[in-house]
């Protein structure tokens, strides 16, 4: 039984698809379109991204290098013509008087303040006591 | 394994219709077989084995050898393309109906019908086969495949596919004895 099993699958061999069929989806087959991956591009092709990428990159970087440059010099000049000298002294000048100012009232509200304090402890405190605090301020 | 095989695949995964052309008619009568024999009528192995090789020419970019030959990678195509017939089939006609279509096939490589109905009883008989077993008995008594280029298209190993050509063949002839005795 299994020779003639193995008999029959032999014979199996002289099965051919019909001529007309294989005309017929060989032609279906070579007018379809092939997905192409990107292992598939090729030595010289990939040379040529390769180098159109680069080219890219380099026109990118002078684009934006050439823009920063033009904004920059832009700017420099915007800002070199309000430099006047003299009315930056007279800016100047104003700000130490304002910090002077501030500085006096600062000091007039400290004494005020101390000279509270002392009388509030002179009422207080002894001599004794008041010449031992001195003391601590003083050190 | 068609000469120059390697030349031809590499033509073709760079364009080149013609060199595909050639793989197409060398391998297309394997292939039409094999699926013949897993699938129930002929024009469902017309039909499989059109987009088996519509898949081969369009998707041909991602084959690679290491030393997996050609053929087993066609296999594999064919076998996915079987399975997902029958899972997309709406219509499960009887196993055991007499496919005419086939009797004609065969009946061109053997002048009796009588013989070429025993071919059809191989074939039914074949088909309540597993997968596996239906792989290894086509692609080694038919297409002559050696073991390691089955267990390439299948994805089994040298052994296990000789394991599974001994149990093919031996649940095969009892298929066929029981057959008989019922016909008797």
């Amino acid at each position: 039984m299994e020779e003639q099993i193995l008999k029959i699958l032999r014979a199996f061999r002289g099965i051919t698809p019909d001529a007309d069929f294989t005309a017929r989806s060989r032609s279906i087959v070579a007018g379809a379109p092939q997905r192409r991956t990107i292992a598939r591009i090729g030595f010289f092709d990939s040379m040529k991204l390769g180098t159109a990428m680069v080219l890219a990159s380099v026109l990118l970087f002078v684009l934006v290098g050439g823009f920063s440059y033009f904004q920059l010099t832009n700017t420099a000049s915007v800002a070199a013509s309000s430099f006047d000298f003299e009315m930056l002294n007279a800016e100047a000048r104003k700000i130490d008087i304002r910090i002077q100012l501030g500085e006096a009232t600062y000091f007039n509200d400290s004494t005020q303040q101390m000279a509270a304090a002392l009388n509030d402890v002179s009422e207080t405190t002894t001599d004794e006591e008041i010449g031992a605090l001195l003391d601590e301020i003083v050190l | 394994m068609l000469e120059g095989e390697d030349i031809l695949i590499q033509n073709a995964q760079d364009g080149n219709k013609g060199a595909f052309g050639q793989l197409y008619d060398y391998y297309i009568p394997k292939i039409y077989r094999y699926i013949l024999l897993k699938v129930r009528h002929k024009y469902e192995a017309e039909d499989i084995c059109h987009d088996v090789f519509l898949s081969a020419w369009q998707n041909l970019a991602t084959y690679v050898s290491k030393g997996h030959p050609f053929s087993s990678w066609l296999y594999q195509i064919a076998r996915n393309k079987v399975i997902d017939h029958y899972r997309t089939q709406k219509n499960h006609s009887s196993i055991d109906n007499i496919d005419e279509q086939f009797v004609k096939v065969v009946s061109t490589i053997e002048r009796s019908v009588d013989n070429a109905l025993h071919f059809q009883k191989v074939k039914t008989a074949m088909a309540k086969l597993s997968a596996d077993q239906q792989d290894v008995l086509i692609m080694r008594f038919v297409e002559d495949l050696s073991h390691r280029e089955i267990g390439s298209a299948i994805g089994k190993s040298e052994g296990a596919v000789r394991l599974i050509q001994h149990r093919a063949l031996h649940t095969l002839r009892e298929f066929m004895e029981k057959d008989e005795q019922k016909e008797a």
